[in-house]
């Protein structure tokens, strides 16, 4: 008996997601940019908003990544700037992943026309190109980062709706489910207790994947102009004044690093969840 | 033998492509066209409605005006439609004689009669430009004289007529397309989908395609009745954002870069010409003296309030952000107009002297918002984003609890126009040159002066100053008045002139004669 539970418990760790070096290095980074943001003022050497230096100072012992059109030491913008960009990219997927899961559990399982109507809502989402979309939104309530929030999550939410309406689909046709509902069970407690749990895997695995995805569409919704406001440190807005100074070249370079490593992060992370907890996938995936 | 065709085939598919390469070749080298690149501020190409800096150089090369400025000169009007002019003595008279040989771009002889359906026409569609024919009514005693009158001295109307908005339209044309110059024209003249779509004026270019936000195309006026003849065939506007436009002139791909600040045009190198010059905008800040507005416009509308921001900027840094050639805006007025004040006269950050006033002004920690053209907003290079950032950073040290608000020019132009702001970070760049655009432009109750919420007798001093300028035909007793009306503005109006900025514009080498101008930024019609 004891031998085969140590097979057992050998057979679900083989799916760790800390057997995957690339899952270790993106949970090393988040870690560190996790500790940045919250340590930041004590980490920083300066004010990100302090405007005491000179204008645009190559990159020194004084100023690690050089300062910027203001006088502002680059370094410093960057690691506030982890203060904005991770915790906002982690509300807006769990918002988008809240209110597509809640539309499409009420679509999968009401069916008819319920379902109907409520996927035809999701098509017309689905049917604008996503940062058009989400820039129009934005720029109709107002270049803000919470406005861009709202934009975003307004345009991610349809693909949380088809996953779950597609699991709820599959899951009710279970006897557990028709067992529950002869039991007297109400939809809402058959959907929170008897589905629920089938369907939080799946969806935490795309939401671990789509984080890196918000981090890009607020970045760019920044870099536009329609998110976060100066004097904001938010690493798209940085990246743009860095596109208007091309032969300053750290302006732009740093905060676009910084990007990009918390993107390929959260990437990596997402992989390695969807292998742990989805191997079906995972493996369609790899075949 | 299918081998044997195949071969003859590609031998004259090939003798085709390159004879075709041959024929073509010469007609394309025979065309000469030029591309500018600027951010456009732009409404469609009707004179009558348009005021933007953009639609005011592509104008300026469609209509002709009775006078104008050669070159960067905007202070000696020389001839245009008008071969000559006398202003009376009291100058309330202005009387002109058209060039007989002024004809439109269709042939026509320009007349008497086109001049004042013009400027009737402005006046009474009232758009933007209308305010250009406030007091002044026109009249044509023959075909060939225009005589316009004032009820009081205007010696500024020499220059008012120079603006592009007030170019001469064929009214022939313009009439059948809509046009109208009635006193309802405001209502009746349906003639802007026309002039959108083709010009009727008598400039050495045309109108061949408008797009409002990506491209403007003109093309030589065959029947340019001037001496300076059109020296390219087509002359090509593209929006494009600042960086680019900065990549694109060194790489050879735009002949004209019109909006690069001092530091982008550092280091582009020697294969393009930098022409340098002080820009004729002025950047200002203002806080709303519309007490009813808001919760913090009851604090704003405080003259302390207005002293704890004029005395914490740090104009200096602002100074420096803007570049090699910016100076500090001592008034509103800019540096070569009549009357402007001198760097001695300049506000300069006073730290105790602003948060004394802060305190005494009682806002605290009421919120309180920077409206300004955000989304990379930019004039002469200069980021207004960046610009709040500066201005954000020095009143949140004087103790102001500020925020700021950028919003694209669709929505940031109408809160500012309609008096909607708390706070506001704008420029003015004159609509004709001369002083008496700024006193009739800032002081109580005029068109800035109501959107900052500064109505009319809200400062009787002011208003006063700016009515003996007016009138004033004495240049040197003119320019007392406006050194005056400045300096009392700096010390009680919501308006607080920050920086006037270098201008450049970076040109390729074989484009010649290009200056820079305060109203039409550059003289297309000169370029050669």
């Amino acid at each position: 008996m004891k031998i085969t539970l140590k097979k057992i418990k050998s057979s679900k760790n083989s799916n760790s997601i800390w057997r995957q070096p690339l899952a270790v290095v993106g949970v090393g980074i988040i870690v560190i940019w996790t500790l940045l943001a919250i340590f930041a003022p004590w980490i920083a050497p300066y004010n990100p908003n302090a405007q005491d230096a000179a204008k645009f100072l190559a990159p020194s012992a004084a100023h690690w990544m050089g300062t910027d059109e203001l006088n502002r030491d680059i370094l410093s913008r960057v690691i506030f700037g982890a203060r904005i960009s991770l915790p906002y990219s982690l509300l807006l997927v769990a918002l988008s992943a809240t209110l597509g899961s809640i539309v499409g559990a009420i679509s999968g399982y009401a069916g008819g026309k319920v379902d109907s109507f409520l996927m035809r809502v999701t098509d017309v989402f689905f049917a604008f190109p996503g940062i058009v979309l989400a820039m129009a939104v934005a720029a109709a309530l107002g270049p803000q980062i919470r406005n861009a929030v709202i934009a975003i999550t307004i345009v991610a939410w349809p693909v949380y709706a088809r996953l779950v309406r597609g699991l709820i689909l599959n899951a009710k046709q279970n006897d557990y489910v028709t067992a529950s509902a002869l039991l007297g069970s109400s939809s809402l407690r058959t959907l929170i207790v008897d589905l629920r749990p089938n369907l939080s895997g799946p969806v935490f695995v795309l939401a671990a994947l789509e984080v890196g995805n918000a981090l890009l569409l607020l970045s760019g919704l920044s870099f536009l102009g329609l998110g976060a406001q100066p004097p904001a440190s938010e690493w798209g807005s940085m990246v743009s004044l860095g596109a208007e100074n091309f032969d300053r070249w750290w302006v732009g370079l740093f905060p676009g690093l910084a990007i990009l490593t918390a993107v390929l992060a959260f990437n990596f992370i997402g992989d390695a969840l969807r292998d742990a907890m989805d191997p079906r996938t995972a493996k369609a995936l790899r075949d | 033998m299918k081998t044997h065709f195949k071969s003859i085939a590609s031998v004259a598919l090939s003798v085709a492509l390159v004879t075709t390469a041959f024929v073509t070749t010469p007609a394309s080298a025979a065309t000469k066209n030029l591309t500018i690149e600027t951010v456009f501020q732009l409404t469609p190409p009707d004179p009558g409605r348009t005021f933007e800096q953009t639609g005011n150089m592509i104008n300026h090369a469609m209509y002709q005006t009775l006078v104008t400025y050669k070159g960067g000169d905007a202070s000696t009007p020389v001839p245009s439609i008008a071969s000559k002019w006398t202003v009376n003595a009291g100058a309330t008279q202005f009387t002109f004689t058209i060039d007989p040989k002024a004809k439109f771009s269709d042939g026509t002889k320009v007349t008497s009669a086109d001049v004042v359906f013009s400027l009737n026409r402005v006046k009474n569609i009232k758009g933007n430009p209308s305010s250009l024919m406030a007091g002044i009514t026109v009249s044509a005693p023959d075909a060939t004289t225009v005589v316009l009158t004032t009820d009081k001295a205007t010696p500024q109307v020499l220059a008012i007529i120079t603006s592009p908005s007030l170019g001469i339209v064929n009214s022939k044309v313009v009439k059948a397309n809509g046009g109208s110059d009635a006193v309802d024209a405001s209502t009746s003249d349906t003639a802007l989908k026309y002039l959108t779509s083709a010009s009727a004026g008598s400039g050495p270019y045309m109108l061949k395609s408008f797009n409002l936000t990506t491209e403007v195309d003109l093309v030589k006026n065959p029947n340019f009745w001037g001496t300076d003849k059109p020296a390219y065939d087509k002359i090509i506007f593209r929006n494009v954002p600042v960086n680019v436009q900065r990549l694109d002139v060194i790489k050879g791909s735009s002949s004209i870069a019109i909006d690069l600040s001092p530091d982008q045009a550092s280091g582009v190198g020697n294969k393009v010409n930098v022409i340098k010059g002080q820009a004729s905008n002025v950047f200002f800040f203002y806080l709303s003296a519309n007490s009813a507005f808001s919760a913090a416009t009851k604090f704003t509308s405080n003259p302390k309030c207005v002293e704890a921001v004029r005395y914490g900027i740090n104009y200096n840094k602002i100074v420096r952000y803007a570049g090699l050639g910016a100076i500090q805006a001592p008034g509103i007025i800019p540096s070569f107009f009549s009357g402007a004040l001198t760097q001695k006269d300049a506000i300069k950050q006073d730290t105790a002297r602003a948060k004394a006033a802060f305190d005494a002004c009682g806002i605290k920690d009421t919120p309180v918002s920077i409206s300004f053209w955000g989304s990379g907003g930019a004039v002469n290079g200069l980021n207004f984003g960046s610009l709040a950032a500066l201005v954000n950073e020095d009143l949140n040290a004087v103790g102001f609890n500020t925020s700021l608000t950028g919003a694209p020019i669709a929505v940031s132009l109408p809160l500012y126009r309609d008096n909607k702001e708390e706070m506001g970070l704008w420029l003015w760049g004159p609509d004709w040159p001369d002083s008496t655009n700024y006193t009739e432009s800032f002081s109580p109750g005029t068109k800035v002066g109501l959107r900052m919420g500064w109505a009319a007798g809200a400062d009787p001093t002011i208003s006063a100053l700016q009515a003996k300028a007016a009138t004033e035909t004495d240049a040197k007793k003119r320019a007392a008045l406006f050194t005056q009306w400045q300096k009392e503005m700096n010390l009680r109006s919501p308006l607080i002139p920050l920086v006037q900025p270098a201008d450049i514009l970076v040109a390729n080498k074989s484009v010649l004669n290009v200056k820079d101008h305060p109203i039409w930024k550059l003289n297309l019609t000169e370029l050669k």
